[in-house]
């Protein structure tokens, strides 16, 4: 796929999720309350984002790939995380042959880790777009138009290793820890009030992106 | 920098991608209309504009029925079952005069004393359903209805007896104290005091202000401590000759009065602790693994009737990694 394609396949995402959003909005409030709602702003995902890059890794077994920038951009429904960075080949050096390397995913937030209530996100690629490089006006060398080709053939679930998991540093913890307590002349054991939660909804928009999250003391009258 | 651009890769099919004139154009005049209406809708929705005005990188509200059923249910569960130890030493103490009717009219026969030292009370304190009210300045009224169950507790109690007049003659001064065991009569009492929701370092926290009021507990002994006590009495009031003057049948009543009245205790501070609420910003986020360090700067926190919100500002950093022993 080209630049101009990865940006094709962004804007298509846009307009299923534009689509989707303006049904649920002309049906009435487009953001779900929840018991709980968390909305983070598109500044924080990229923040955690870039506070790792760059990063560099090998994909498929062949390619490494080094990501240097990010761009999150949560709008029209589509919670979009944009990747550039290099990819050459694992087994050479990238003077032998390398690619500018330009990935779209969107960001679902699928559940809250039980282990420790974080927001946990899943991307999943859109598209990517590879284009071979020439330094210092030399023609681009037959290896990095094949390395470009290689890419196009890897199919899209090999780029997801690039940013498969992102965990959003906001916590809606399972229960409520009460401390023990034991001195002056008061002993109080440790307890907890256990919570059901669990993510009712999401949506992207206004740079932002919108969780809702049922919870309940379990125990508790309805 | 020339490049060479290849197709690579698919995922959707886009009739037309890449050849010609943008193929995007049309699916991007279509978004243009379709935000623009999308942002007529959201521009009326309360909710959405009220967030917009907030301030920070991340705003979490809890609803107010949740706020209420967790509060409810921390202060139950906490205080259902608290053992309390107070080691009181405290003293309760009643004195009267006695008159008694002979030949010459009422003449004063003595002085009776009886003092009481509850040495120490244990006891489990049971919570009953809290009443909540939302108050300004981020807090909530929290009127705890508890009793206290299961308790027992130590005492001295001494008897005095101070003849006087022609009383003194036949009856001696005497005085009498006896090791005695009792237990608080069963009493509710509503602990009144404010939660206040406070951001913490990284997470919201319900802080309780709770006045350190007293309390009044109300003492009874157990029936084998009641018949030491008329048992001590009747010795002396045989060994004495003075019938009229500590007469088990006149002195317990009084005995129990007296502890029935009661004394003031304060609950220990102690009682009171914080708890984190569930929701929180901070700590680690990851990145395929990846753990960032977030640091938090919270921007606000607010109490309404409809619920808590709290805002933050964050700033993230690649978590250090400790060095392994020997590197």
């Amino acid at each position: 796929m080209t630049r101009q394609g990865v940006e094709a396949a962004v804007a298509q995402r846009q307009n299923e999720g534009l689509k989707r959003l303006l049904a649920e909005a002309e049906k009435g409030p487009l953001v779900e309350k929840g018991d709980v709602l968390v909305v983070v702003h598109e500044r924080m995902v990229q923040e955690v984002i870039s506070s790792v890059l760059p990063v560099e890794q090998v994909i498929a077994g062949r390619y490494r790939v080094r990501l240097t920038e990010a761009a999150v951009n949560f709008e029209d429904g589509l919670a979009l995380v944009r990747l550039k960075g290099r990819a050459s080949l694992a087994d050479q050096d990238e003077q032998y042959a390398s690619a500018e390397l330009d990935v779209a995913g969107g960001l679902d937030v699928v559940d809250l880790d039980p282990r420790n209530g974080r927001l946990r996100g899943q991307v999943r690629i859109i598209a990517v777009d590879a284009q071979a490089v020439d330094v210092m006006g030399v023609k681009t060398p037959r290896q990095a138009e094949s390395l470009v080709e290689d890419l196009g053939r890897e199919r899209l679930e090999a780029f997801s290793a690039l940013l498969a998991g992102i965990e959003i540093p906001v916590r809606i913890q399972q229960d409520v820890a009460i401390p023990a307590v034991s001195e002056a002349g008061v002993r109080i054991g440790a307890a907890s009030v256990p919570l059901a939660v669990a993510v009712l909804d999401v949506n992207a928009f206004r740079g932002r992106l919108w969780v809702s999250v049922k919870a309940a003391v379990q125990g508790a009258a309805p | 920098v020339r490049r060479a651009r290849a197709a690579v890769l698919a995922l959707l099919a886009l009739a037309g991608c890449g050849r010609g004139p943008d193929p995007t154009a049309g699916v991007r005049a279509e978004n243009e209309g379709l935000h623009r209406r999308l942002d007529e809708l959201l521009g009326r929705d309360p909710l959405v504009t009220a967030v917009a005005a907030r301030k920070g990188d991340v705003h979490v509200a809890i609803q107010s029925a949740l706020v209420r059923d967790l509060v409810k249910a921390v202060a139950r569960r906490y205080l259902d079952r608290v053992e309390l130890d107070l080691p009181l030493e405290k003293t309760v103490h009643e004195t009267g005069t006695l008159q008694t009717g002979t030949f010459l009219g009422k003449v004063k026969a003595g002085e009776w004393d009886v003092t009481v030292v509850i040495h120490r009370v244990r006891g489990v304190l049971a919570a009953g359903e809290p009443q909540l009210l939302v108050t300004p300045g981020n807090g909530l009224r929290v009127q705890l209805p508890v009793t206290i169950e299961k308790s027992d507790g130590t005492a001295t109690v001494r008897f005095k007896w101070d003849s006087k007049g022609l009383a003194n003659v036949v009856c001696r001064d005497f005085e009498v104290s006896r090791e005695i065991r009792g237990h608080l009569t069963s009493h509710a009492y509503v602990l009144d005091g404010m939660v206040k929701l406070a951001a913490g370092p990284q997470s919201l926290r319900a802080e309780p202000s709770f006045p350190r009021s007293a309390f009044r507990l109300r003492v009874d002994l157990l029936p084998a401590s009641w018949a030491e006590v008329k048992q001590a009495l009747g010795e002396q009031d045989k060994l004495l000759k003075c019938g009229l003057a500590l007469d088990p049948e006149t002195v317990v009543p009084k005995l129990s009065a007296l502890l029935e009245k009661g004394f003031d205790v304060k609950l220990p501070l102690a009682l009171f602790r914080m708890v984190d609420l569930p929701a929180s910003v901070g700590g680690t986020g990851s990145l395929d693994g990846r753990e960032v360090e977030v640091m938090v700067t919270t921007e606000g926190l607010e109490v309404t009737a409809e619920g808590l919100w709290y805002d933050a500002s964050v700033k993230a950093r690649p978590r250090a990694v400790s060095p392994s022993p020997g590197t």
